[in-house]
């Protein structure tokens, strides 16, 4: 399975993993290298996460929850990745990540938000300018 | 002389009434104080295992989300999820009015947070029940 991510998610991932809140989120890309070692399949990555929408057969979009173990306070508390599952090309693309607590925590992404980050991977997609996701 | 003696006395009889007083009224306070100790820890303690068996049933929820649910089954699905949000609305708010609301801060931080973690699966649940065109329309387009 092939991971990309998003300039949206880079972009935000660079946001939360700045030292200023290292003692915060400073355990959220361990988090979702960990993640997608353990489900490293489409098949896992499509069935294991709780979809928000999708085109039946091939394309999904679901929403990870992940802890953050600096917070100790379970999945709950900690942080959300939006990914696109396709199995057409055996592809994950990560869209965007929020913490639900901290000083960027958010209760959730409204619907407009996810709408755009879809049609933003969809135009990066098609541009092939997703960038590979590396793990630590 | 003996007037002094009886004055004396009269008044170390005084004190030492006043001062049985004050230490029963202090016993009793201890008393108050162990009763209302020991009632806090009953409800923490409630609490302590509500609370993992409600981030339980959260799981449970999303675990129900991985697949395709027919919309009857969303839309029941949320009703109960609503009548939680309202549930557990109405706890946080009881004990900020309460007068031990410092007693409590740990147990507030925990349901605030269950609290946001149901509403946020209360939206995602909506949006997939609206079964919006415009995003249909965005799957199709990938």
């Amino acid at each position: 399975m092939e991971i990309y991510q998003t300039p949206d998610f880079t972009r935000q991932l660079k946001i939360l993993t700045k030292p200023k809140y290292l003692g915060i989120y400073g355990t959220l890309k361990k988090e979702i290298d960990n993640f997608f070692k353990q489900y490293d399949t489409i098949e896992k990555a499509w069935e294991k996460n709780y979809m928000l929408f999708e085109r039946p057969d091939n394309i999904r979009i679901n929403k990870v929850r992940l802890e953050n173990e600096l917070q100790n306070s379970g999945k709950s508390g900690g942080f959300r990745v939006i990914i696109v599952c396709d199995k057409r090309d055996n592809s994950v693309g990560l869209l965007w990540v929020y913490p639900k607590t901290g000083p960027h925590g958010s209760e959730s992404t409204n619907l407009d938000l996810t709408k755009k980050l879809v049609k933003n991977y969809s135009r990066i997609k098609k541009e092939g300018l997703l960038e590979k996701f590396e793990f630590s | 002389m003996k007037m002094v003696i009886e004055d004396s006395f009269i008044e170390l009889q005084k004190k030492t009434t006043h001062a049985l007083i004050d230490q029963r009224v202090v016993l009793s306070e201890q008393e108050q104080i162990d009763t209302f100790l020991d009632k806090i820890n009953n409800i923490k303690t409630t609490h302590s295992k509500l609370i993992p068996e409600y981030a339980e049933a959260i799981e449970m929820v999303v675990s129900f989300l991985q697949k395709s649910q027919p919309i009857e089954q969303l839309i029941s699905i949320s009703e109960s999820i609503n009548n939680l949000v309202g549930t557990t609305k109405r706890l946080i708010k009881s004990f900020g009015e309460d007068r031990l609301k410092d007693c409590f801060i740990n147990e507030v931080k925990a349901y605030k947070l269950l609290l946001s973690d149901i509403n946020e699966i209360l939206g995602d649940i909506q949006n997939r029940i609206a079964d919006d065109k415009e995003m249909a329309d965005l799957l199709n387009s990938l």
